[in-house]
Formats: C-alpha cells, sequence, structure tokens
C-alpha cells in the first residue's frame, strides 16, 4: 500500500471533523472545503513532522487552522485567533476526539442530535430552519413572523442549550 | 484547608490555582470557542453538506506525488524518473527534428541554386509541337563526351527548336553514320547501340537539329532517356542547348511531363518537391545525377522508381559493381 493510500485511510476517519472545526473557524462552507483540502495535503507532506506523542486529530486541526489564517483575505468572517477561543474549540474537538464515543466521527457526534432533540420546541425550529435547511436569519424571521433579532437570540440559545447537554453527555469535566 | 489556603502556601501566591483554572474556564472567549466548536459540528452534521476536500486532495497528492489516480503502484521517484526520460526523449527528436529540418532546408537551397537554369528556361522552349515519336520503346543511352563516330540514326521526330542532344539516337538495330540531317533528327556524336544494352560509344556532337548549323553541344554526363515512361507518356524532344543540362519533354495526348537532367556533385539526396520561384518540381540527387520532373509521379513511393529510368546503366553498374562496368566499356 502506498503513502497516499495510507495516509487516504487515516484522513477519511478525520474528514468530517475538519470539516465541521474549518465551519466553525470560518464559518463559510466553500471556505471551509478549499482550506480542508489545502490542509489534507500540506498534513500528508508534513506527516514526518507528527510527532509520536501527538495526536493525529490536534495535530492536522492545528494544520488547518494555520491555512485558515492564511486565507484571511477570503474570509467570510472574523477567523478567532484569541488563544482562549481556541482553546474553547479545541476542548471540544478533543472531547470528540474520545475513541470511546465511537470509532466514526459521525457516531460521536450522534450524541448531539439526542441533545438538538431535547431542546424546547422555539429553538428546536430555529435551529432546524438554520442548521438542517440552511435559511438565512431574515428568512426564518419571514418564516416564524418574528423578528432578525429574536432568530439570533433563540438561536444562541439553542447552540448554549446544546452545549450544556453535551457537557453532560459527554461528560466533559473541564467544560 | 481551603484551596485558596494551601495555594498562599506552596506558591505565596494570593490566587489558588483551581480559581486560576475556574476563571480561565469561564473566560468569555473560551466560552465563545466552545460555541464556535458546536455551531461547526451542528452546521456540519445536520447541514450534510458532503465534503469533497479530502478526494480533491487525494486526487492532488496522487497527480504530485507520482500516483496515478486509478491507484497504481508507481512511486512518486519512479513516476519523476518516468518524467524526466520522456522530457529528455522530446528534446531529443525536437532536435533531431529541428537539425533534420535545417539539412532539408539545405538541401533544398542546394538543389534550388542547381535547378535555377530551369527557371531560366522560357515557358515556350519547352513547348513542342509536331507528332510524337514513333520510336520503338527500347531503352537508350546517351554518354556523353567525344569519342567515336557516331553511329545512331536520328528517329526521334518533331522538331527540336534548342540544340539537339549530342548524339544521335539509334532505333533497335540500327546503326548507321554520323548522326541524321534533317530538322527532326536528334542528332550528334553520341550514339546508342540498338538492343537492350545501351552501351554508349559516344561521337562528337553533329549539327543536326540545330539553328544556325550550329554545332550541337557534347555532354559531360551520363543519363539515360527511355521512349516510354510512366502513365504511358512518351518521349517526344529534348532541349536545351548545353552539355551540362537536359530537359526531356514526355508527352501523353496533350499533357506533357518534362523531366530535367543535369550532373550533380554531392551525396543522394531523397526526392522530394522543390519549390522554385515559377514552378515545382520534385527533385533529388542519385548517383551524381541531379534529376527534376514536373507532372510526374506525385507519390513518394514513385519517385527513385521513376528517377532510376534516367540513370545511366553504366552509372548504376559502377555503383553495384566496379569491375563489371569496367569490364563493359
Amino acid at each position: 500500500m502506498d503513502a497516499v493510500e495510507t495516509f487516504s485511510i487515516l484522513a477519511r476517519e478525520h474528514e468530517q471533523m475538519l470539516h465541521a472545526y474549518l465551519l466553525g473557524l470560518v464559518g463559510d462552507p466553500v471556505l471551509a472545503q478549499d482550506i480542508a483540502q489545502e490542509t489534507f495535503v500540506k498534513a500528508f507532506r508534513n506527516l514526518h513532522n507528527l510527532k509520536a506523542s501527538e495526536a493525529f486529530p490536534t495535530w492536522i486541526r492545528k494544520i488547518a487552522r494555520n491555512a485558515a489564517y492564511d486565507h484571511h483575505a477570503e474570509r467570510a468572517r472574523e477567523i478567532p485567533t484569541d488563544p482562549a477561543t481556541i482553546e474553547g474549540m479545541e476542548e471540544v474537538f478533543s472531547a470528540f476526539d474520545d475513541p470511546q464515543l465511537g470509532d466514526l466521527w459521525s457516531e460521536r457526534v450522534k450524541r448531539v442530535e439526542a441533545c438538538y432533540q431535547d431542546l424546547p420546541d422555539q429553538l428546536r425550529e430555529v435551529s432546524r430552519l438554520h442548521y438542517f435547511e440552511e435559511r438565512k436569519a431574515a428568512d426564518i424571521a419571514d418564516s416564524l413572523a418574528i423578528n432578525v433579532a429574536t432568530v439570533w437570540k433563540r438561536l444562541e440559545r439553542a447552540r448554549d442549550e446544546l452545549r450544556e447537554c453535551m457537557e453532560k453527555t459527554l461528560a466533559l469535566e473541564r467544560l | 484547608m481551603s484551596c485558596a489556603n494551601a495555594w498562599r502556601r506552596l506558591s505565596h501566591s494570593n490566587v489558588c490555582e483551581e480559581d486560576m483554572r475556574d476563571q480561565e474556564h469561564s473566560n468569555p472567549n473560551r466560552i465563545r470557542g466552545r460555541q464556535t466548536a458546536v455551531d461547526g459540528i451542528l452546521l456540519s452534521h445536520f447541514g450534510r453538506r458532503p465534503s469533497a476536500a479530502l478526494e480533491g486532495a487525494l486526487r492532488s497528492l496522487r497527480a504530485t506525488e507520482g500516483e496515478p489516480v486509478a491507484g497504481g503502484t508507481i512511486s512518486w521517484f519512479t513516476w519523476r524518473k518516468i518524467s524526466l526520460a520522456t522530457a529528455a526523449t522530446v528534446v531529443i527528436l525536437l532536435t533531431g527534428l529541428i537539425v533534420r529540418y535545417a539539412v532539408e532546408q539545405a538541401r533544398n537551397r542546394q538543389l534550388t541554386t542547381e535547378l535555377a537554369w530551369i527557371e531560366q528556361i522560357a515557358e515556350t522552349n519547352l513547348v513542342v509541337k509536331g507528332e510524337p515519336t514513333n520510336a520503338p520503346v527500347e531503352q537508350r543511352v546517351l554518354l556523353g563526351g567525344g569519342g567515336g563516330p557516331g553511329l545512331g540514326t536520328p528517329m526521334i521526330g518533331g522538331p527540336i527548336r534548342f540544340g539537339a542532344l549530342p548524339g544521335g539516337l539509334s532505333a533497335g538495330g540500327t546503326k548507321g553514320g554520323r548522326g541524321g540531317g534533317d530538322d527532326t533528327a536528334i542528332g550528334g556524336g553520341g550514339i546508342v547501340e540498338g538492343g537492350q544494352t545501351g552501351r554508349m560509344r559516344g561521337g562528337p556532337g553533329g549539327v543536326h537539329g540545330h539553328d544556325n548549323g550550329k554545332p550541337a553541344p557534347e555532354f559531360g554526363f551520363r543519363f539515360q532517356m527511355p521512349d516510354r515512361i510512366h502513365r504511358d507518356y512518351r518521349l517526344r524532344t529534348s532541349a536545351p542547348d548545353t552539355p551540362k543540362r537536359v530537359v526531356l519533354l514526355y508527352m501523353n495526348g496533350e499533357s506533357v511531363l518534362r523531366v530535367f537532367l543535369s550532373p550533380s556533385d554531392g551525396p543522394d539526396t531523397p526526392f522530394a518537391a522543390v519549390h522554385l520561384k515559377s514552378r515545382t518540381v520534385v527533385a533529388g540527387r542519385k548517383s551524381g545525377l541531379l534529376i527534376a520532373w514536373e507532372n510526374g509521379p506525385t507519390e513518394h513511393d514513385d519517385y527513385e522508381r521513376f528517377a532510376a529510368q534516367f540513370l545511366s546503366p553504366i552509372v548504376e553498374e559502377k555503383d553495384g559493381n566496379e569491375g563489371k562496368a569496367k569490364e563493359g566499356e
């Protein structure tokens, strides 16, 4: 088996995680995909720099973050550079790196679905429209006959509740 | 002991490590980071956006790292070697083509120079009138250059307007004295023995067939003048009046085929189209004879065979077996 093939197995395992990480980081799905592609290429070419003690997911997220900073001109929104923010992101993703939660990323994040189902109706509806149907806040506001500020507020509350739910579910002591 | 007291004892600091950790964890930026992470997970998980990033990266890696997209076993180094070898081959081929082009250009320039005389012949000089010859179909050989009495009887009909070929042409089996004596004669000193051998005996150029009694030139080179050639063209006449050049005109009905012959030093060259100022001919050098023609065969495969008809058998014999040639003489 050649090096690229071996790398592809490893990378495929973390592809969705990286996608989620970059979506959170840059917000723009197209830019996230471009950066993800660049990240995989860089990761392959720098595999020799991966220390044995270093976890691959943490290492590749670092490469992705640096690649995102290189794309600052194309960013759709401010990419967080503050160390505390980055650490906060890292805490969540590190928690999901735990193989005890499942072999695949999709299995691990299934817990998020349970948390989503537990959301109050109002928050779940706004979340559905935003995350499932990828509708913009103004559009959601029209659909639900509420103002845009309310949409943003509900989305923020939904995220907070989901985060808290995940803290409990994943028993993330540090969160 | 409280955390704060314990920490003070150990570090003489007023801040407990736990307190620090708590403060750190409640840092708004850190919380924002967690929210950002959750947001990304939700967008990715619920949005179900297919990510083609990895496939794109793998394609890129396979292309640049030497792996075939289909998943072969060629290493990057092998791929690089193949690329270098291919590049080297391309360079060599291109160099070869450039050299070949330059050689062909040089050859064409030389041929063009040597064929300049064709341009100098007025078109009218190359037109013949009269009836086609009834000369028997047989090989006739002209050998230029003095020597020997003329034995041939001119047989090729039609007026010869620009000098006769030196050397009378002998019909098969006919042997005679000096070359013919009227305007229709291709007369001169050169004699061809009748029959098939075409051995030349030569002779001084006669005055026959030439205007104003001007002596016909003597040829300093050997060539052969077949009566019938390609597509049943028949020999009609020849021109001009110089010992170093000859034009043979063949006709088939109204169609005229011209062959230009002249001695030429240098190695044999392939026959190819040569573009002169006013005309395009197929030309090449063979056994010291520059052979060019108009309206002849157009297929490359036929060139050599067509040209060979004008080579003296003696010359060819020399090429093949010099001893026999000497013996023949």
